[in-house]
């Protein structure tokens, strides 16, 4: 076989579905330049020149060009350029045609709608521009055609969120990475009113929501395109609208351009000390975080956790119901496997679907993966042949070659070298479990919609913008209790959710604290605490079983917990090296095994230190806390409700 | 000897002296009518690479996740390892290890 494989995978092959003769099927001479006889495998393999050579093509000495020459196997016209799939070869047109009638499978499945707003999670790589340039493609403006139909009508917002200090870079670094990837966005075709470009550094992930926004609209780093998402959110996100939208960016662009050409960025906006202060603070603090984590998958998964989450975090600021990510079959193939391989088979359905709607309960968007039936390879050469580069990362792979999701990474490249047909049987393998009822596309509310029933949260679109992402914290509104635990993605089971929200209830209320010690009645607080939550029979019930149940932890825990206000910030907390909050939505085996666990059984155990303790408070910054004990500030305030 | 041009990409340049774009001349194997691939490959990892051969080349072909284009085609339509390769050709290797 002369494709580079050896014998034995040349035996696996032919055991394969697609069998592989080592000739053109045909076995005619061609009389043409270019083979067209519909031998799909790998006719590649005979020298497919004019001349009625049956020599395979390696030998051949009809030379290199003509064994390029082959025809594309779907429009047998042009000439191929790729291989794809079980060994498919494609012309560039075709190529394209194929991708992006995958990422159109959003509009025919109905997953993207007119007037939605999307919001694109972009990391300057293949698969990344890949799918920014085939959604501008879908997306009708004001300069459509009439006779293109088929377009839809929807606003997006190009997101970045820059992890580059988590990897060691410096700030300037950073910046310049940053600058670098919003420059790819604008070669796919973004970049204007309703597709602006907006990079956040991954550090806001412990800013409070409403404060996410505003700090980088005031950034330095970006000026050009923190306008436009200034611009964007004025502009608001009725399609409708788009005038004003172009008038109010042609006004800020118009005042930025002064100052951008004055030379020197620092001019245009003032930043103030604290602010850069602060910056700092929360960069340390996420150095710090990640430092604590001792191994390298446990690294990568956490910046993987608190990239998703400050996605979803400023998509809601910005009034997104969606959130489209570029993940490539590839990557979900490797997932599944890494994912397997970690214990967290529960979660993986809601990973890899099409529409991910877990966190629409609590007001997040829904996550949207269009690019899962595009592998990898199909994604670079799309790129590649439009001429568009990737922005890489100026970093080494050292740290992750010794992770699980490095490792399941290459495992599955090397199977599906051999074995093209590897990537998809692994994902119609998960795709055999099913998602459960809140996981589906009727959970995700539409714009200017409130949610199904069922969910007790005000979790506004596009309208409002000010009640999403604020499921919880709002005495008598309800509450929006969430369906899946934090850490590990997994349902929670009905008894779970009762007491978190009991605990969450607890906390909106106010000034209560909740001793969990069985010995202390604190029989005022919990009338006072019924009396304020709603006439719930059920919730009634949930704050009797809450202290039954908190008894019942007590009894397993080794130190009496505390539980303090959200909500009372200026009151003095008490040093208490762990605490259990109760109110954070965690299953219960991630409650005891990963966060909350008292010190000695932990060490004792060997369960890792990092993520223990739940106390996070913006005065303390990065310190810790008084107390000699060894706490970790780490969870950011958007892991709580 | 023959005349390659060689880009890397996708992270590959790092271990290429963080350079994307190489101008090579390469000799060709005694007793071989032309250049392979294979034979580049191999000649690029023996000359050209600083550091960590692992991460480009797995036994005698290109780690899996990488790809090659040949003249900005897909180098498995030509044979894969085994194409030839001409002079003034341009070779890219893209590495696919990073997530997009």
């Amino acid at each position: 076989m002369n494709c580079g494989m050896n014998e034995d995978d040349q035996e696996l092959l032919d055991a394969g579905p697609t069998a592989a003769p080592t000739m053109c099927r045909s076995e005619k001479p061609c009389a043409e330049a270019t083979c067209s006889q519909s031998g799909g495998g790998n006719s590649s393999s005979a020298c497919s020149s004019g001349r009625n050579c049956k020599a395979p093509a390696s030998s051949c000495a009809h030379g290199d060009s003509d064994a390029q020459s082959l025809a594309c196997m779907k429009c047998k016209a042009a000439r191929a350029v790729v291989l794809v799939r079980q060994r498919e070869p494609l012309c560039q047109a075709c190529l394209e045609a194929g991708v992006s009638g995958k990422v159109r499978a959003l509009k025919s499945n109905k997953l993207l709608l007119p007037n939605d707003c999307a919001a694109v999670a972009f990391s300057g790589g293949f698969s990344s521009q890949t799918l920014l340039c085939n959604l501008l493609g879908m997306r009708k403006t004001v300069t459509t055609p009439r006779k293109e139909r088929g377009k839809i009508e929807f606003n997006l917002v190009v997101l970045h969120i820059n992890e580059a200090t988590a990897y060691g870079l410096s700030v300037d670094a950073a910046d310049a990475h940053g600058r670098a990837v919003q420059a790819a966005a604008r070669r796919c075709g973004a970049g204007g009113p309703s597709a602006a470009v907006l990079v956040v550094p991954l550090s806001d992930v412990f800013l409070f929501r409403d404060e996410l926004l505003d700090r980088r609209q005031n950034a330095v780093q970006l000026p050009g395109d923190a306008a436009d998402c200034g611009a964007f959110r004025k502009a608001g996100l009725d399609v409708a609208g788009q005038c004003d939208g172009q008038a109010a960016f042609e006004e800020v662009e118009a005042g930025q351009r002064e100052s951008v050409g004055s030379g020197n960025q620092l001019e245009s906006v003032e930043k103030t000390g604290k602010d850069e202060q602060e910056e700092q603070a929360r960069e340390a603090r996420l150095h710090e975080l990640l430092q604590s984590v001792p191994d390298p998958t446990g690294r990568e998964d956490l910046l993987r956790h608190l990239r998703n989450q400050l996605l979803a975090a400023v998509a809601a600021q910005l009034g997104a119901n969606k959130v489209l990510r570029g993940d490539t079959a590839t990557a979900l193939a490797a997932r599944v496997i890494s994912e397997t391989a970690k214990g967290r088979g529960y979660a993986l359905p809601g990973e890899i679907q099409l529409l991910d709607a877990r966190e629409v309960q609590r007001g997040q968007p829904a996550v949207l993966q269009p690019m899962r039936e595009v592998t990898r390879k199909e994604a670079v050469f799309f790129c590649r042949l439009r001429g568009l580069q990737p922005v890489q990362l100026p970093y080494t792979e050292a740290s992750s070659r010794r992770s699980i999701n490095a490792l399941a990474k290459s495992f599955v490249d090397g199977l599906q070298a051999n074995l093209p047909s590897t990537l998809f049987t692994i994902l119609r393998t998960a795709a055999a479990l099913k998602s459960f009822p809140f996981n589906a596309l009727e959970a995700v509310p539409r714009p200017n919609e409130t949610p199904a029933p069922e969910n007790t949260g005000p979790a506004t679109e596009s309208g409002t913008r000010d009640g999403c992402g604020q499921g919880v914290g709002q005495a008598g509104t309800g509450l929006a209790f969430p369906h899946s635990c934090m850490l590990c993605r997994a349902p929670l089971t009905p008894r779970e959710q009762e007491v978190i929200a009991a605990a969450a209830a607890l906390v909106a209320v106010g000034s209560l604290r909740i001793r969990s010690d069985p010995r202390e009645e604190n029989v005022v607080d919990a009338s006072a605490a019924a009396k304020l939550l709603r006439p719930d029979g059920e919730l009634v019930v949930g704050v009797h079983s809450n202290r039954s149940s908190t008894a019942a932890c007590a009894a397993t825990s080794a130190e009496a917990d505390q539980r303090e206000p959200a909500a009372a910030a200026p009151e003095e907390e008490e040093e208490e090296a762990h605490g259990d909050d109760l109110s954070a939505p965690f299953c219960s085996s991630c409650r005891s095994q990963i966060l909350f666990t008292p010190e000695q059984s932990a060490s004792i155990a060997g369960i890792p230190t990092a993520l223990r303790g739940t106390r996070v408070s913006r005065e303390q910054g990065c310190s810790g806390n008084a107390v000699g004990s060894k706490t970790f500030p780490l969870l950011p305030k958007c892991f709580r409700l | 000897m023959v005349r390659v041009h060689i880009e890397f990409s996708g992270g590959l340049e790092l271990l290429f002296g963080n350079q994307k774009d190489h101008d090579v001349d390469v000799p060709v194997q005694d007793g071989q009518q032309g250049l392979t691939a294979g034979h580049l490959i191999a000649w690029a990892r023996d000359n050209m690479l600083r550091e960590r051969p692992e991460l480009f080349v797995k036994g005698s072909t290109v780690r899996p996740g990488i790809l090659v284009l040949i003249n900005e085609c897909d180098w498995e339509l030509s044979g894969a390892a085994e194409s030839l390769i001409n002079d003034g050709d341009c070779v890219v290797f893209i590495s696919t290890l990073h997530g997009g």
